[in-house]
Protein backbone atom coordinates (compact mmCIF):
# COMPACT_ATOMS: atom_id res chain seq x y z
CA UNK A 1 0.00 0.00 0.00
CA UNK A 2 2.79 2.42 1.06
CA UNK A 3 4.58 1.23 -2.04
CA UNK A 4 1.69 2.01 -4.38
CA UNK A 5 0.99 5.84 -2.70
CA UNK A 6 5.02 6.41 -3.83
CA UNK A 7 4.08 5.90 -7.25
CA UNK A 8 1.16 7.34 -7.48
CA UNK A 9 1.89 10.57 -9.58
CA UNK A 10 -0.19 13.68 -11.13
CA UNK A 11 -0.70 13.38 -14.34
CA UNK A 12 0.24 16.47 -16.14
CA UNK A 13 -1.17 16.53 -19.62
CA UNK A 14 -4.64 18.75 -20.14
CA UNK A 15 -6.98 16.73 -22.53
CA UNK A 16 -7.53 13.95 -20.32
CA UNK A 17 -10.26 11.39 -21.75
CA UNK A 18 -12.63 11.01 -18.97
CA UNK A 19 -12.03 7.80 -18.63
CA UNK A 20 -8.52 8.16 -17.09
CA UNK A 21 -8.35 9.19 -13.55
CA UNK A 22 -6.13 12.30 -13.09
CA UNK A 23 -4.23 10.26 -10.07
CA UNK A 24 -3.51 7.00 -11.15
CA UNK A 25 -0.30 4.77 -10.62
CA UNK A 26 2.53 5.41 -13.03
CA UNK A 27 2.13 1.94 -14.79
CA UNK A 28 -1.38 2.03 -15.00
CA UNK A 29 -0.90 5.57 -17.49
CA UNK A 30 2.09 3.60 -19.18
CA UNK A 31 -0.52 1.06 -20.08
CA UNK A 32 -3.46 3.75 -21.19
CA UNK A 33 -0.82 6.15 -22.88
CA UNK A 34 -1.04 5.62 -26.84
CA UNK A 35 1.48 8.27 -27.65
CA UNK A 36 4.36 6.54 -26.42
CA UNK A 37 5.38 9.82 -24.70
CA UNK A 38 5.94 8.94 -20.98
CA UNK A 39 8.42 5.65 -21.95
CA UNK A 40 10.63 7.96 -23.63
CA UNK A 41 10.71 10.84 -21.15
CA UNK A 42 11.19 8.33 -17.85
CA UNK A 43 14.14 6.34 -20.36
CA UNK A 44 15.88 9.65 -20.52
CA UNK A 45 15.50 10.07 -16.83
CA UNK A 46 16.89 6.90 -16.15
CA UNK A 47 19.50 6.75 -18.49
CA UNK A 48 20.56 10.24 -17.50
CA UNK A 49 20.62 9.21 -14.34
CA UNK A 50 22.75 6.33 -14.71
CA UNK A 51 25.10 8.56 -16.18
CA UNK A 52 25.26 10.75 -13.86
CA UNK A 53 25.18 8.28 -10.92
CA UNK A 54 27.83 5.93 -12.00
CA UNK A 55 30.70 8.22 -11.85
CA UNK A 56 29.18 10.12 -8.81
CA UNK A 57 29.14 6.75 -7.33
CA UNK A 58 32.59 6.11 -7.91
CA UNK A 59 33.80 9.45 -7.19
CA UNK A 60 32.29 9.57 -3.44
CA UNK A 61 33.65 5.86 -3.47
CA UNK A 62 37.19 7.15 -3.96
CA UNK A 63 36.79 9.99 -1.58
CA UNK A 64 35.61 8.17 1.21
CA UNK A 65 38.15 5.65 0.86
CA UNK A 66 40.85 8.71 1.02
CA UNK A 67 39.16 10.42 3.99
CA UNK A 68 38.83 7.22 6.47
CA UNK A 69 42.75 6.73 5.26
CA UNK A 70 43.37 10.25 6.63
CA UNK A 71 41.45 10.14 9.14
CA UNK A 72 43.08 6.93 10.64
CA UNK A 73 46.99 8.52 9.48
CA UNK A 74 45.70 11.09 12.25
CA UNK A 75 44.84 8.88 14.42
CA UNK A 76 48.30 6.66 14.70
CA UNK A 77 49.95 10.06 14.18
CA UNK A 78 48.38 11.16 17.70
CA UNK A 79 49.07 8.07 19.20
CA UNK A 80 52.59 7.75 17.74
CA UNK A 81 52.82 11.71 19.67
CA UNK A 82 51.38 10.74 22.47
CA UNK A 83 53.90 7.97 23.02
CA UNK A 84 56.74 10.51 22.22
CA UNK A 85 55.53 12.67 24.58
CA UNK A 86 54.77 10.08 27.88
CA UNK A 87 58.14 8.14 26.83
CA UNK A 88 56.16 5.08 26.79
CA UNK A 89 57.53 2.53 24.14
CA UNK A 90 57.27 -0.62 22.58
CA UNK A 91 59.31 -2.69 25.09
CA UNK A 92 62.11 -3.30 22.53
CA UNK A 93 62.19 -0.18 21.41
CA UNK A 94 62.87 1.24 25.23
CA UNK A 95 65.71 -1.16 25.38
CA UNK A 96 67.00 0.61 22.52
CA UNK A 97 66.98 3.97 23.58
CA UNK A 98 68.32 2.86 26.79
CA UNK A 99 71.44 2.55 24.75
CA UNK A 100 71.51 4.94 22.47
CA UNK A 101 68.87 7.76 23.18
CA UNK A 102 68.51 8.11 26.82
CA UNK A 103 66.94 11.43 26.56
CA UNK A 104 63.98 9.71 24.96
CA UNK A 105 62.80 7.68 28.07
CA UNK A 106 62.36 11.59 29.57
CA UNK A 107 58.56 12.78 28.55
CA UNK A 108 58.89 15.43 25.70
CA UNK A 109 56.15 17.53 24.31
CA UNK A 110 55.35 16.77 21.03
CA UNK A 111 52.60 17.86 18.57
CA UNK A 112 50.64 17.37 15.63
CA UNK A 113 50.90 20.26 13.62
CA UNK A 114 49.04 19.21 10.64
CA UNK A 115 48.93 16.70 8.22
CA UNK A 116 49.17 16.85 4.17
CA UNK A 117 49.32 14.06 1.11
CA UNK A 118 50.33 14.53 -1.94
CA UNK A 119 49.14 11.74 -5.24
CA UNK A 120 51.86 10.12 -6.68
CA UNK A 121 50.02 8.77 -9.54
CA UNK A 122 49.37 5.27 -9.95
CA UNK A 123 51.77 2.77 -9.62
CA UNK A 124 52.20 -0.89 -12.12
CA UNK A 125 53.65 -2.74 -9.83
CA UNK A 126 50.84 -2.50 -6.88
CA UNK A 127 48.07 -1.31 -9.06
CA UNK A 128 47.12 1.20 -6.95
CA UNK A 129 47.43 4.98 -6.58
CA UNK A 130 50.26 6.12 -4.29
CA UNK A 131 49.58 8.83 -2.06
CA UNK A 132 52.95 9.78 0.20
CA UNK A 133 51.68 11.59 3.41
CA UNK A 134 53.64 14.28 5.01
CA UNK A 135 53.32 14.88 8.79
CA UNK A 136 54.37 18.17 10.14
CA UNK A 137 54.75 18.02 14.20
CA UNK A 138 56.83 20.58 16.91
CA UNK A 139 58.83 19.08 19.45
CA UNK A 140 60.81 22.14 21.40
CA UNK A 141 62.23 20.16 24.44
CA UNK A 142 63.95 17.49 21.86
CA UNK A 143 66.97 19.29 19.80
CA UNK A 144 68.98 16.53 18.61
CA UNK A 145 68.02 16.05 15.43
CA UNK A 146 69.01 12.02 15.96
CA UNK A 147 66.71 12.42 18.81
CA UNK A 148 63.91 14.04 16.48
CA UNK A 149 64.38 11.36 13.81
CA UNK A 150 63.36 8.63 16.65
CA UNK A 151 60.17 10.20 17.70
CA UNK A 152 59.47 10.71 13.57
CA UNK A 153 60.09 7.28 12.71
CA UNK A 154 57.19 6.14 15.83
CA UNK A 155 54.66 9.02 14.41
CA UNK A 156 54.50 7.50 10.70
CA UNK A 157 54.68 4.11 12.17
CA UNK A 158 51.77 4.84 14.23
CA UNK A 159 49.81 6.40 11.00
CA UNK A 160 50.83 3.19 8.56
CA UNK A 161 49.89 1.06 11.68
CA UNK A 162 46.07 3.00 11.92
CA UNK A 163 45.65 2.90 8.29
CA UNK A 164 46.62 -0.93 7.97
CA UNK A 165 44.11 -1.58 10.79
CA UNK A 166 41.60 0.08 9.54
CA UNK A 167 40.84 -1.41 5.63
CA UNK A 168 42.06 -4.71 7.25
CA UNK A 169 45.15 -4.98 5.06
CA UNK A 170 47.85 -6.47 8.01
CA UNK A 171 48.20 -9.75 5.02
CA UNK A 172 49.63 -7.44 1.66
CA UNK A 173 52.08 -5.41 4.03
CA UNK A 174 55.54 -6.19 6.21
CA UNK A 175 56.29 -5.41 9.42
CA UNK A 176 56.74 -2.10 9.11
CA UNK A 177 53.16 -1.47 7.37
CA UNK A 178 55.38 0.22 4.66
CA UNK A 179 53.44 0.88 2.64
CA UNK A 180 50.03 0.51 4.25
CA UNK A 181 47.53 -0.59 1.55
CA UNK A 182 43.55 0.40 1.54
CA UNK A 183 41.40 -1.09 -1.74
CA UNK A 184 42.62 1.31 -3.71
CA UNK A 185 45.12 3.27 -2.71
CA UNK A 186 48.84 2.51 -0.99
CA UNK A 187 50.28 5.23 1.41
CA UNK A 188 53.71 5.78 2.08
CA UNK A 189 55.07 8.34 4.59
CA UNK A 190 57.99 11.12 4.29
CA UNK A 191 60.21 11.99 6.93
CA UNK A 192 58.30 14.28 9.60
CA UNK A 193 58.92 17.71 9.20
CA UNK A 194 59.97 19.51 12.38
CA UNK A 195 58.59 22.51 13.36
CA UNK B 1 12.49 6.93 -4.79
CA UNK B 2 13.60 9.71 -2.43
CA UNK B 3 13.47 7.86 0.18
CA UNK B 4 15.51 5.36 -0.74
CA UNK B 5 18.13 7.53 -2.36
CA UNK B 6 17.98 9.53 1.21
CA UNK B 7 18.78 6.23 3.11
CA UNK B 8 21.51 5.64 1.10
CA UNK B 9 23.25 8.84 1.80
CA UNK B 10 22.78 8.50 5.35
CA UNK B 11 23.92 4.89 5.20
CA UNK B 12 27.27 6.63 3.97
CA UNK B 13 27.76 8.89 5.87
CA UNK B 14 27.30 7.20 9.31
CA UNK B 15 29.04 4.53 7.85
CA UNK B 16 32.22 6.82 7.40
CA UNK B 17 31.63 8.71 11.21
CA UNK B 18 31.62 4.95 12.67
CA UNK B 19 34.88 4.23 11.28
CA UNK B 20 36.55 6.95 12.57
CA UNK B 21 34.52 7.33 16.04
CA UNK B 22 36.31 3.84 16.40
CA UNK B 23 39.70 4.79 15.15
CA UNK B 24 39.92 7.96 17.28
CA UNK B 25 38.57 5.44 20.71
CA UNK B 26 40.95 3.08 20.21
CA UNK B 27 43.27 5.86 20.04
CA UNK B 28 41.83 7.34 23.23
CA UNK B 29 42.31 4.31 24.94
CA UNK B 30 45.70 3.52 24.19
CA UNK B 31 46.52 7.28 25.08
CA UNK B 32 44.58 6.73 28.43
CA UNK B 33 46.55 3.60 29.06
CA UNK B 34 50.22 5.56 28.26
CA UNK B 35 49.05 8.37 30.69
CA UNK B 36 48.06 5.92 33.75
CA UNK B 37 51.10 4.13 33.02
CA UNK B 38 53.51 7.27 33.65
CA UNK B 39 51.18 8.70 36.26
CA UNK B 40 52.24 5.39 38.26
CA UNK B 41 55.65 5.30 37.45
CA UNK B 42 55.98 9.44 38.68
CA UNK B 43 54.20 8.72 41.91
CA UNK B 44 56.22 6.21 43.00
CA UNK B 45 59.62 8.00 41.55
CA UNK B 46 58.36 11.64 43.43
CA UNK B 47 57.49 9.43 46.65
CA UNK B 48 60.95 7.60 46.81
CA UNK B 49 62.64 10.94 46.18
CA UNK B 50 60.57 12.75 49.15
CA UNK B 51 61.12 10.02 51.18
CA UNK B 52 65.25 9.90 51.00
CA UNK B 53 64.97 13.51 51.08
CA UNK B 54 63.17 14.01 54.43
CA UNK B 55 65.26 11.92 56.81
CA UNK B 56 65.26 8.97 59.04
CA UNK B 57 61.92 7.54 59.57
CA UNK B 58 59.94 9.63 57.08
CA UNK B 59 57.50 7.06 55.36
CA UNK B 60 54.97 7.40 52.64
CA UNK B 61 51.89 4.61 52.13
CA UNK B 62 51.47 4.17 47.98
CA UNK B 63 48.07 2.09 47.44
CA UNK B 64 48.95 0.26 43.69
CA UNK B 65 45.53 0.12 41.40
CA UNK B 66 44.09 -3.40 40.74
CA UNK B 67 44.97 -2.07 36.78
CA UNK B 68 45.39 0.21 34.18
CA UNK B 69 42.14 0.49 31.43
CA UNK B 70 41.92 -3.58 32.18
CA UNK B 71 45.64 -4.30 31.62
CA UNK B 72 47.95 -6.07 34.06
CA UNK B 73 51.17 -3.81 34.95
CA UNK B 74 53.99 -4.09 36.85
CA UNK B 75 56.60 -1.56 38.51
CA UNK B 76 60.10 -2.27 39.26
CA UNK B 77 61.85 0.13 41.80
CA UNK B 78 66.02 -0.16 41.15
CA UNK B 79 68.54 2.33 42.32
CA UNK B 80 68.38 4.77 39.17
CA UNK B 81 64.89 4.73 38.56
CA UNK B 82 61.09 3.08 38.24
CA UNK B 83 59.72 0.84 35.42
CA UNK B 84 56.68 0.13 34.21
CA UNK B 85 55.54 -2.78 32.09
CA UNK B 86 51.89 -2.46 30.66
CA UNK B 87 50.82 -4.04 27.85
CA UNK B 88 53.90 -4.41 25.94
CA UNK B 89 54.64 -1.14 26.17
CA UNK B 90 57.52 -0.01 28.72
CA UNK B 91 57.97 3.31 30.11
CA UNK B 92 60.91 4.70 32.74
CA UNK B 93 60.94 7.47 35.24
CA UNK B 94 64.51 8.48 36.55
CA UNK B 95 65.08 9.47 40.19
CA UNK B 96 68.29 10.33 41.84
CA UNK B 97 70.93 7.36 42.45
CA UNK B 98 70.17 5.90 45.76
CA UNK B 99 69.70 2.33 47.35
CA UNK B 100 66.47 0.47 47.07
CA UNK B 101 65.95 -2.49 49.40
CA UNK B 102 62.88 -4.50 50.57
CA UNK B 103 62.84 -5.73 54.37
CA UNK B 104 62.34 -9.44 53.41
CA UNK B 105 64.40 -10.21 50.85
CA UNK B 106 67.50 -7.18 51.06
CA UNK B 107 67.39 -7.30 46.93
CA UNK B 108 68.29 -3.87 45.19
CA UNK B 109 65.39 -4.32 42.63
CA UNK B 110 62.15 -3.78 44.25
CA UNK B 111 59.13 -5.72 42.43
CA UNK B 112 55.52 -3.56 43.54
CA UNK B 113 52.76 -5.35 42.79
CA UNK B 114 48.88 -4.57 41.35
CA UNK B 115 46.73 -4.01 44.18
CA UNK B 116 48.76 -3.67 46.72
CA UNK B 117 49.42 -1.28 49.74
CA UNK B 118 53.31 -0.14 50.19
CA UNK B 119 55.00 1.80 52.80
CA UNK B 120 58.12 3.56 51.71
CA UNK B 121 60.45 4.57 54.75
CA UNK B 122 63.84 5.81 55.03
CA UNK B 123 66.01 4.09 57.25
CA UNK B 124 69.42 4.50 58.82
CA UNK B 125 71.91 1.56 57.36
CA UNK B 126 75.62 2.29 58.80
CA UNK B 127 76.44 6.04 57.72
CA UNK B 128 73.96 6.86 55.21
CA UNK B 129 69.70 6.30 54.37
CA UNK B 130 68.25 3.90 52.26
CA UNK B 131 64.63 3.76 51.13
CA UNK B 132 63.25 0.65 51.97
CA UNK B 133 59.81 -0.58 50.39
CA UNK B 134 57.85 -3.30 52.29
Amino acid sequence: MVLKKLFLIKIPFINFPRRIKQFMLVNEYILLDKKGQLPIEFLLVVGFSVLVLMPMALSLSNAGELNQAMSAARAGALQGATSDSLAIYPEDTFRAYQREHQRLLNPSGVKIVKITYLNQGFNQSYQKTKIQLKIYASAPSVPDKTDRNCLGDRINFQARKKITESFNTENLTNSMYNPAFSQKYMFTTANVQWQ
Amino acid sequence: MDFVLSLFLLLVVVGGIMGTVQIRLETVQKSDEAVQARLISEKVASAIEEVYASGEGHEIRIEMPGNIEGSPYQVKVNQSGVRIDVGGWTGYSYSFSKKISDYAQNQNEVIMRPNTNYTLRNVKEGKRNIVVIF
